[in-house]
Parts: structure tokens; C-alpha cells; sequence
């Protein structure tokens, strides 16, 4: 799916107002959802329009004078292609994955959780990593799920970057949107390219946990926790929301998933990706 | 007075996921978990069962005390009819 940039122009008032938003903890609106008969429109307030097309491969970006591109392309990324995605009937979480052996493990969590963290942790330690949030699954043929791989960049907190990453790595040019850094894939960062079957699942426990725990989850405590984490771009159509239940359902069916937690420090890090390993490997 | 039997309305769908139960309310996207005792209600529920008929299935299956048990289904089925998940059936009212 390609991004076309339109030249910068002021947002317009529309007509009628969103069928859903996304606010900032202020209650101020982060995105605002609208549809129409043939596209979707996602607007960023002061910051950019942007167009999905119901019959057509791409996504327009209407930017309002003065984003810059690295803003446009971190929305584009992160948040606009997954749900233009979903809207193709693809399954797309909030998710990291990483490759262990011939197949790939996701964690999952919302946002905090340390999903990104321990995909850098793996990919800092030569695993390569598939995704840093927007997790991509396409059913196999058989049974299962690939999981195809994302962009190759991690976005981290800088207690992260500092704690993880090597002094070296540069970071990619700052959005003006959230505190989080870009890191491109290289030799520091290791990314696995090529699609990778799903085999399990980790979700991320709140990090109470006083030592590394991985216990089974069970499959409604999946199906939820998948609801949670999944890119939903029409949550007010019920066709749309049916259909999704119905992937999401299948997905906590045939794949297992664990609860994982451990203590949320830098130092535990190695012992989480051991256990993880030996664990995947099973 | 409460109802006597309720039906499940076409705005709701579920799945079964091992002995459990995930609900959805699509006009408002809304989700609700049943562990296997709840689930085993709903199936009795979309089965049209009235409330005694439910109440004598549960008894015959599950070790409970019959006033003890009618006091849980009473609770269940008015969470799930607070939350929209289910609504009374035009089959009349119970006082």
C-alpha cells in the first residue's frame, strides 16, 4: 500500500462530526474517524488528513502547512497503514515479533507494555526482529499464521535506546508526535526480512511479576486480550466488527499464547530473552 | 417482576473458546467473557429455555444448592440483560 503526499494545505471543517476518536489523556482529540461512501478519512488535528481509498491501494496525506516528514511518515507507519490494512481484511495487533529458530513469537500488549524494548532486546543480541508494534498475519494455506515483516525500524522510549542499543546507532529524524526515538534496522539492529510462521504467543504481563513467568493463557483469555490489541479502522460497523471477531477468534484458537511477565528492568533482560528462547523452542 | 425468558438479539454474536465463552455486542462493540458455567447458561438461553427450565438443567448438572444456584442465574442474566447482551422474549412477563 503506497502514501501519496499532497501538497500542504489548512484542515477544513467537515460536515458531519467522526464516528470515533482517539483522545489524548487531556481528552483532546489525537485522531478523529470519518467515513464516506467510498474512503475512509482519518484526521490528526493540525497536523494532517489522511485518505483511505475503499477501491484503491493508497493512502492520500493532506498535511496542514509546517508537519514535517518524519511526522507524516511516523502516522503513515504506525497507526494509518495498519488500519488500511485491516479495512483489506488482514489481521493487524499491537505487537512485536521477533525470529527464534525457522519461526517467529509475537509479544503483545498495549502500549507501554515493553514490546518494543524486548524486540530491540532480541534484535540488539542478533535475533532479528519482524515488527516493533504492528503486527502483520496472514492465515497459511495449512494451519497457522505468517507473519509478514513490517517496516524495518524500532521506535523506543530513550530509557530504552540508552539501556538496549548500542552508542552508535543514530537515531532516524524525530517526529513531533510522542517521545519516542527511531532506530533503522542495521548491523546493530538485527531484522529478519523474510516472512515467518507464527508459532507462539507472548502477552505482556504489567511487570509485577518478581522473576520471569510464562504460564498458559487460556483461549477466552486470548480472544480478549487480542480484542484489546487489534487495529480496528471501522469499530462502528457492525459487518466489519463481525468479520473481525470471527479472525481474531480463529487467531486465539489455533495458536497458543502465554502470559508472560517479569520485572521491568534493563538488567532482566537476558534472562527474559533466555527464557522466551528455551520456551519458543519447546 | 422479571422475565421469564429472554432471547438473544441479532446484534450479538459469541464463541465458544475452549469451555469458555467471548460475547459481542455489535451495534455498540461491546465484549463480555463467560467462564464455562456462564457459557453453559447462554447455551441453555439461546436454547429458549425459561428460567425455571434453566434452573433445573444447572441443578441437574452442577453440585449446587437449587436456591443458591437460582440466585447466581438470576444475577447473570440481569448483567447480561444491563449490558444489552440479552432481552426479555415476547413469550409475557413473570411476576
Amino acid at each position: 500500500m503506497k502514501l501519496k503526499l499532497s501538497e500542504p494545505t489548512a484542515q477544513g471543517r467537515l460536515d458531519a462530526p467522526p464516528y470515533h476518536a482517539w483522545t489524548h489523556a487531556d481528552g483532546a482529540p489525537f485522531a478523529e474517524f470519518h467515513r464516506y461512501a467510498q474512503q475512509y478519512l482519518i484526521r490528526f488535528p493540525d497536523v494532517a488528513d489522511f485518505e483511505i481509498s475503499c477501491a484503491e491501494d493508497e493512502i492520500l496525506c493532506r498535511p496542514v502547512p509546517g508537519s514535517t516528514n518524519a511526522t507524516l511518515h511516523h502516522l503513515f507507519l504506525n497507526q494509518v497503514l495498519p488500519l488500511a490494512l485491516n479495512r483489506q481484511g488482514k489481521l493487524v495487533l499491537h505487537a512485536s515479533a521477533v525470529q527464534v529458530g525457522d519461526a517467529a513469537v509475537a509479544f503483545a500488549g498495549v502500549s507501554g507494555r515493553g514490546k518494543s524494548t524486548l524486540a530491540a532486546s532480541f534484535a540488539t543480541n542478533g535475533t532479528g526482529f519482524l515488527t516493533d508494534d504492528a503486527l502483520i498475519l496472514e492465515p497459511a494455506s495449512d494451519t497457522g499464521y505468517w507473519i509478514a515483516p513490517s517496516h524495518p525500524s524500532i521506535r523506543l522510549w530513550e530509557d530504552s535506546h540508552v539501556n538496549v542499543l548500542p552508542e552508535q546507532v543514530p537515531a532516524a529524524p524525530a517526529s513531533d508526535i510522542g517521545p519516542k526515538s527511531r532506530f533503522l534496522a542495521g548491523d546493530a539492529i538485527a531484522f529478519c526480512e523474510r516472512s515467518c510462521r507464527l508459532k507462539k504467543v507472548y502477552f505482556l504481563g504489567d511487570g509485577t511479576a518478581p522473576t520471569v513467568s510464562i504460564t498458559p493463557a487460556s483461549h477466552s483469555e486470548s480472544l480478549l486480550a487480542w480484542i484489546r490489541n487489534a487495529f480496528l479502522l471501522d469499530v462502528a460497523e457492525p459487518t466489519t466488527l463481525a468479520e473481525n471477531f470471527d479472525r481474531l477468534w480463529r487467531l486465539a484458537r489455533d495458536v497458543d499464547c502465554y502470559n508472560l511477565d517479569y520485572p521491568r528492568r534493563f538488567d532482566a533482560l537476558a534472562a527474559v530473552r533466555h527464557a522466551v528462547g528455551a520456551h519458543a523452542l519447546q | 417482576m422479571k422475565p421469564d425468558k429472554f432471547k438473544i438479539p441479532p446484534t450479538v454474536m459469541a464463541r465458544q473458546v475452549g469451555d469458555e465463552l467471548v460475547i459481542l455486542e455489535l451495534s455498540r462493540g461491546i465484549y463480555f467473557g463467560l467462564d464455562p458455567v456462564g457459557a453453559r447458561i447462554w447455551q441453555l438461553l439461546a436454547e429458549h429455555r425459561s428460567f425455571e427450565e434453566i434452573c433445573n438443567a444447572m441443578v441437574a448438572e452442577y453440585d449446587v444448592r437449587a436456591d443458591v444456584l437460582a440466585q447466581d442465574v438470576s444475577k447473570l442474566l440481569a448483567t447480561l440483560s444491563d449490558k444489552g447482551l440479552i432481552e426479555p422474549a415476547d413469550d409475557g412477563p413473570k411476576e
